[in-house]
């Protein structure tokens, strides 16, 4: 089954622009590339459970990224370039840390202002307080929830997916899809 | 574009719906398509309460790391470079595995031979391979990393024949 092809939309032809201007010698694209890009990447990071370093690892992800800039084939979109080159320095900071990985710490200082606008979606909102929903993520598995927020939160086809996750296509929608399944049991117990 | 996705396919399309990630079009098809189907949308509202639950993220200062940014000039400098910082280092490692491998090789045709051809005098030392695939020049790093740690590990084991006897033009050293 094909997934969805994902909209290459004025972000990415932006994106490919400014590689191209800042590789060009224009420094101010570089603010604008890390203007649009550091909060996903920062959220990613916090979502592999890496929330007390993030500053860090993302700091040395566009340090890492601006440094091999002509590896960027353009072949991935940038973003997702970017989250595999994160995704290695997580790896490598808990290599050389020898500690294990942690769930995300909960954030339990109440509801996350949710995004309203229809009936539905206003029913769950009544049902679940954000910090459930964060919980019954936190019980996926370390790739399961990778794959799922990597779905949900960025958006990302399965093909972009399998490429930062060191993953397949098909791995990545079955992962999703028990993901899914797994956190609305939780949310129904 | 075609709209006559079963409902795997219009499952698959809410998180990108939520996100706002998929084509204008198809955005609009399928909202058409979630809004005739409580399920779908059932399923799409709870896609999105889980999206909103997970958009925070850590503070990032983008100033602090725009500074830390190589400039374009020092990147194409840096390319530009003839040599690798750690093209010697990489050399050197490179032929010390290779000799350990020729030792290791060595050891093995000497104990086959002695186990084969009892009193036999071993033919010199031939010329030893390694059959790893690949020529040794073009392992990777880490490549090289894990065989070392292979040869080493094969130090910690028993010799087969611990009182084999060594032709002399095979010993180390000869």
């Amino acid at each position: 089954m094909p997934d969805a092809p994902t909209a290459a939309p004025e972000a990415e032809l932006e994106d490919r622009a400014l590689v191209a201007r800042w590789q060009g010698g224009d420094e101010r694209a570089a603010t604008r590339l890390v203007e649009m890009h550091a909060p996903s990447v920062a959220r990613f990071v916090a979502s592999l459970g890496e929330r007390e370093g993030a500053a860090e690892l993302v700091q040395d992800t566009f340090v890492r990224a601006f440094g091999s800039l002509d590896t960027w084939r353009g072949e991935a979109s940038f973003r997702s370039w970017l989250f595999t080159i994160a995704r290695r320095l997580v790896l490598d900071r808990r290599r050389s840390a020898r500690r294990q990985r942690t769930i995300a710490s909960l954030d339990d200082e109440g509801a996350t202002e949710l995004a309203g606008g229809d009936d539905v979606l206003g029913g769950v909102i009544a049902a679940e307080s954000a910090v459930r929903l964060r919980e019954a993520v936190a019980t996926l598995t370390p790739t399961q929830r990778e794959v799922f927020l990597l779905r949900v939160v960025e958006g990302m086809s399965y093909r972009e997916i399998a490429g930062v996750a060191a993953t397949t296509e098909g791995a990545a929608r079955v992962h999703y899809h028990n993901a899914l399944r797994t956190v609305r049991d939780y949310l129904d117990a | 574009m075609r709209e006559d996705w079963d409902e795997g396919e219009l499952r698959d399309r809410l998180p990108l719906l939520a996100a706002g990630t998929l084509a204008a079009d198809e955005g609009a098809a399928v909202r058409a398509r979630v809004a005739a189907d409580p399920a779908l949308a059932e399923e799409l509202a709870l896609v999105g309460a889980l999206r909103a639950a997970h958009l925070d993220a850590p503070v990032v200062d983008v100033t602090r790391i725009v500074a830390a940014l190589p400039s374009p000039a020092s990147v194409r400098a840096a390319r530009a470079a003839p040599v690798r910082a750690d093209e010697g280092l990489r050399v050197l490692r490179l032929a010390r595995v290779a000799a350990v491998a020729m030792v290791v090789a060595v050891g093995a045709l000497t104990t086959y031979m002695n186990a084969t051809v009892p009193g036999a005098s071993p033919a010199p030392a031939a010329r030893a391979e390694l059959r790893l695939g690949v020529p040794l020049d073009e392992l990777s790093d880490e490549q090289l990393h894990a065989l070392e740690a292979e040869i080493r590990a094969l130090d910690g084991l028993p010799a087969e024949e611990p009182e084999a006897a060594v032709h002399p033009a095979l010993e180390l050293g000869a």
